[in-house]
């Protein structure tokens, strides 16, 4: 039976009961989770509470939060109730919009409202634009404006026409005709109203000739300099044609940009861009005309989808919506589930016009860093971080206080073409980063802004210490995913099955996984498996078939594996003894469920320099960390057997049918009792499969997945059947771990098998080889027939014979050296 | 009046207010149209002489014409006014054609038409004295058929003026606005231009019978000077106005004045009539 080592743990065989920590339900004090209150119980997770309620509440610059710990510990669900409760409590943070920039169309001007404005803005935009298009046009329909222009266009048609007429005047004085030609006009001297034929001019005295040539070229000279006025005085007629269109198009605008005016009076950004807008439209009342036979009109450009309507110019007047909070009660908490560069700064999005990619400010797009301003946003790390320039822009946000929306080909230098660079919008919110523990030293390590902006660790606990209070929170947690969830009650011993599946989960039995994810999972199937059977509350063993259900599902390799030692294609041996040649155990993961394999460990000795042949190492199969046992193995032999001569011995040490990668020293316990089985050339015991790692010292230390390496062996050997030798020898500091399925209890009750907490390698060898291991007496030697011993015997032969090898060439040089 | 076909002659692109009315006549009339650009022989003995030359409008500067440049030029011109044309008469069920003749304009068109044909000429204020409203009145003192006037500055012509000469047949007034009656009648407005005088009052007797034996009842005004036109027109806004003017050089001024198309009528009747 177990007796107890330094620090209160248990070595020897160990009871059954020490082997499974029972969950107390009769201390639950309810029969089903229906009596339990669903208070939102937060199951060992103190410290990070802590944290998010100091993070959340600080109103410094930096102090955002970074949620680290394992998966499913329920990270993001307490973080986004912390969240919530938070932002509820603040107010709505103010709508913003984008609009068009007059002076620089390339930079969309944006513009704050308070809460709910912004609509009530772009509607009253949309209004104005609609009323001007009956306006305007009304304007120019009216008497005055017709007759005016028509003065202007008239008083420009005679001044063009009282110059060439003057001309053609001056012309005809002198029988000479002004001619419209293609190009422009000519001079012909005439006969009567028409042009004299040229045999006419011809027969013409010299002297006339000359004449109406010199006459031509004057009148041609005073021609030209008439046309060189014409364009002066169609400038001056089409500026008095704008002014009078400004005036006119200012008789319709100015009531109703006024009373906008008036309305946005205390939002001197809206009066201002009021302002522009009514300049605008007095240079360009031609976009609210009718359109003519075969046009589409502005308006109906407007309204219509935005392929057709890109070349809108009323678009110009539009209101971007980019946040609108009318619908919202609190500040704004955004959780981006695809934090891509786009989806947290925003887009600026591209309609095909023509062949060729438009945009406009219209269609800027909200990223969530918009959505969440003046609240909250919760972002996954990873997601985050493999997100092409994500982070960056993140960063980019949070260090400059405001988001600039930019496209991410600019970012990178893809585009030359001139894009739209809307104006950054000033950023006051808290971020939430929720990742795993690494990802956030990584961070901390390579990025030197990540400090500065995520000031606070958040940090949650995946286990909780297994006390009655913990249980019972476990038991509330389970009572209120069933209610969340819809499911079946759970009856008290389904929830100690639970709590005691939670312990095997943490990898002990004084700890509680609080793996959320997994609970709710175990939970769901449970409930299920009430449903096969018609229960209306989920009890203990429902729970139980779920675990066998969930086990089956993955079962298929290790039974495959279990099946190629059963039929010697794999050499494992379950019982009998062996010299050099001990079992080990190892742990392979499917589907997140472990499971432990055997695995035959050997070793081979004979006379060497001193080293120690890992082979799995040679062939490039061992790992590091199972290289670094192997050589405290080395450390070991030396340290003991060998501290006042050399070690010489050469010996290998393999995993027999291992083709794939070993790493690890859980089993360098076992290599190390082969390798000494070996030396003391005394037969271990194949029935005992050993698990442990150990230091130079020879002491025995724990090791992870104890339960499935235990499991693993006892379903090898129950196969075999149990003949009640074979059993799994274990660190003694795993024993408080042990949370071992109900066969393996029952077997070990039975006395079918055996469990063996060692602390030492000593106390190892003793159980495996039946012979006393043997400690140093007063004059420093071991007991004549102990194992260590014998070992020493073996090392120290080993030594002689290699000093006597070693002195045989040297006198060989020394006889030569005198016979010369 | 009967119109079967609606001759329309340009000297150059741009008479689109020519070309639409000639469309909206031969529409109305169920006439055929023929387009005809007039290759201005003034300007091909312009190109004939030893100086001869051009200064570019609206682009000033001088430029040698000799006769291969302005046959080139012209040949241009004639496919622009085809196209505008067609343009115009696009989508509308009307028989169409299109010619190019070297002539003097009005002589050519005049000399052409025929009994049923009604003329439609485009005259611009700064085409020079050749081709100016006082050449084309000129040489339409004779005529047989009716000929249509506009301007090329005019834009969207609403209304139509019919002047018939100084010394009229009341019928063949008559005729033209039984013609024209269903498209521009509805607010018609017949102007004597002259001094009350009791021959004037039995012409205008004489042309009231007429138009009451078909059925057309405009109103009468009386002005004292042809310049006043415009105004009155401007104040009553006619669709269809007929100013009775007794002194040929009143009517070149009236014309000149109204601001939409002016059809000029003959003295008399040719051929077959209405």
């Amino acid at each position: 039976m177990a007796a107890e080592a330094a620090g209160g743990l248990p070595v020897g065989a160990l009871r059954a009961d020490q082997l499974w920590r029972r969950c107390a339900v009769e201390a639950f004090g309810f029969s089903t989770t229906d009596e339990l209150r669903d208070d939102a119980t937060i199951l060992g997770q103190q410290r990070a509470v802590e944290a998010l309620r100091f993070g959340i509440g600080i109103a410094e610059p930096g102090y955002n939060l970074f949620a680290m710990g394992p998966e499913g510990v329920g990270r993001r669900t307490l973080a986004r109730r912390f969240l919530e409760e938070a932002a509820a409590a603040k107010p709505v943070p103010r709508d913003w919009c984008y609009v068009f920039n007059f002076e620089l169309p390339q930079r969309p001007r944006a513009i704050a409202l308070p809460p709910g404005r912004g609509f009530a803005f772009k509607r009253d935009m949309a209004r104005l634009v609609e009323d001007l298009r009956t306006g305007i046009p009304a304007a120019f329909e009216a008497d005055e404006y017709r007759t005016r222009r028509q003065e202007i266009e008239g008083e420009l048609s005679e001044r063009q026409e009282r110059a060439l007429g003057a001309v053609g005047e001056h012309a005809a004085a002198q029988k000479i005709g002004l001619l419209r030609t293609p190009g422009g006009f000519g001079f012909a001297p005439l006969e009567g109203d028409d042009v004299m034929p040229p045999a006419r001019f011809q027969a013409l005295p010299d002297e006339e000739r000359k004449r109406l040539q010199q006459a031509i070229e004057t009148l041609q000279a005073e021609l030209e300099g008439v046309i060189q006025q014409v364009p002066v005085w169609r400038r001056e007629a089409q500026h008095k044609l704008r002014e009078l269109d400004r005036a006119v198009t200012r008789t319709a605008i100015n009531s109703l940009i006024d009373e906008l005016r008036s309305a946005y009076a205390p939002l001197p950004d809206v009066v201002r861009y009021l302002g522009e807008v009514q300049e605008d439209v007095l240079d360009h009342a031609q976009y609210f005309q009718p359109a003519r036979d075969g046009e589409r009109s502005a308006i109906a450009q407007m309204v219509l989808g935005r392929g057709e309507a890109a070349e809108s110019p009323l678009r110009r007047y539009a209101v971007n919506l980019l946040v609108d909070h009318a619908a919202t009660t609190a500040a704004p908490f955004v959780y981006e589930d695809h934090p891509t560069h786009d989806n947290l700064i925003g887009r600026v999005e591209h309609v095909a016009h023509m062949g060729a990619l438009t945009s406009d400010f219209t269609l800027i797009t909200a990223g969530a860093l918009h959505r969440a301003n003046g609240g909250y946003l919760m972002l996954d790390a990873v997601k985050l971080l493999t997100q092409p320039l994500a982070w960056d822009a993140l960063k980019r946000a949070l260090l400059s206080g405001e988001v600039r929306t930019e496209p991410l080909a600019y970012s990178l230098g893809l585009l030359s073409t001139q894009g739209l660079q809307p104006e950054p919008i000033p950023l006051a919110l808290k971020v939430v980063l929720v990742g795993p523990r690494h990802v956030h030293a990584l961070l901390h390590a390579y990025d030197p802004e990540f400090p500065k902006l995520f000031k606070v660790v958040v940090d949650f606990a995946g286990d909780v210490e297994r006390t009655p209070a913990a249980e019972l929170d476990f038991a509330a947690v389970v009572a209120g995913m069933a209610r969340r969830r819809r499911l079946r009650p759970f009856e008290a011993a389904a929830v100690g099955r639970m709590v005691e599946q939670a312990s095997r989960a943490a990898g002990s039995a004084e700890k509680l996984a609080i793996a959320m994810h997994a609970a709710l999972g175990l939970a769901q199937e449970a409930d299920y498996w009430a449903g096969v059977r018609g229960r209306t509350t989920v009890a203990a063993d429902d729970v139980e078939a779920a675990l066998d259900a969930r086990r089956r599902r993955i079962d298929d390799l290790p039974t495959r594996l279990r099946e190629e030692v059963l039929r010697g294609r794999i050499l494992v041996d379950t019982g009998g003894s062996r010299v050099g040649q001990a079992n080990g155990l190892a742990v392979a993961e499917i589907g997140g469920e472990r499971f432990g394999l055997p695995v035959r460990i050997t070793a081979r000795v004979r006379m060497g320099g001193g080293v120690l042949l890992d082979i799995e190492r040679e062939s490039k199969l061992g790992g590091s960390i199972h290289s670094k046992g192997v050589m405290i193995i080395a450390g070991y032999l030396a340290g003991r057997y060998a501290a006042g001569g050399p070690l010489a011995l050469s010996a290998t040490l393999v995993f027999e049918q291992s083709y794939g990668l070993v790493d690890g020293d859980s089993a360098s316990a076992t290599e190390l009792c082969a390798l000494l089985s070996a030396l003391a050339d005394v037969p271990l015991s194949n029935a005992i499969a050993v698990t442990g790692s150990v230091n130079q010292h020879g002491d025995v230390q724990a090791i992870g997945g104890v339960n499935e390496k235990i499991e693993g062996y006892f379903d090898l050997c129950s196969a075999r059947g149990l003949a009640g030798g074979q059993g799994v020898l274990i660190p003694a500091a795993n024993a408080p771990q042990l949370m071992l399925k109900r066969e393996v209890v029952e077997a070990v009750a039975g006395g079918r098998f055996a469990i063996h907490a060692v602390a030492t390698v000593d106390q190892g060898l003793e159980i495996l080889t039946g012979v006393a291991a043997g400690a140093r007496d007063a004059v420093g030697g071991f007991p004549r027939g102990s194992l260590n011993a014998r070992i020493e015997e073996r090392l120290a032969g080993f030594a002689e014979r290699a000093r006597v090898a070693a002195e045989v060439p040297a006198r060989r040089l020394a006889r030569r050296r005198r016979e010369r | 009046m009967i119109v079967r076909r609606v001759v329309v002659a340009t000297a150059a692109p741009g008479a689109a207010a020519a070309l639409a009315t000639a469309v909206e006549l031969a529409r109305a009339m169920h006439a055929d149209l023929r387009g005809v650009f007039v290759e201005s022989t003034d300007l091909l003995a312009l190109a004939t002489l030893p100086f001869a030359g051009e200064v570019g409008f609206p682009s000033p500067g001088r430029r040698a014409l000799d006769v291969e440049s302005m046959q080139r030029g012209l040949r241009a011109q004639a496919r622009r006014v085809e196209r505008e044309l067609a343009s115009v008469v696009a989508g509308r069920p009307l028989r169409w054609s299109f010619d190019v003749v070297r002539s003097r304009m009005t002589a050519e068109l005049f000399a052409e038409a025929g009994a049923t044909d009604l003329a439609v000429v485009a005259w611009s204020r700064a085409a020079g004295a050749t081709a100016g409203l006082a050449r084309a009145l000129r040489a339409f003192r004779g005529a047989t058929v009716p000929l249509l006037l506009v301007a090329e500055h005019l834009r969207r012509p609403l209304s139509v003026a019919v002047v018939p000469p100084p010394s009229f047949d009341p019928a063949v007034l008559a005729d033209a606005l039984d013609a024209l009656w269903p498209r521009y009648g509805r607010a018609a407005l017949i102007v004597d231009v002259a001094p009350a005088s009791a021959r004037r009052e039995a012409l205008r007797r004489r042309v009231d019978r007429l138009l009451a034996g078909r059925g057309l009842a405009p109103r009468f005004r009386r002005l004292g000077h042809a310049l006043d036109l415009p105004a009155l027109v401007a104040l009553e806004a006619p669709r269809l106005i007929v100013p009775l003017i007794g002194d040929e050089e009143d009517r070149e001024a009236a014309v000149d004045a109204l601001e939409c198309p002016v059809l000029l009528l003959p003295a008399v009747r040719r051929g077959t009539t209405a």
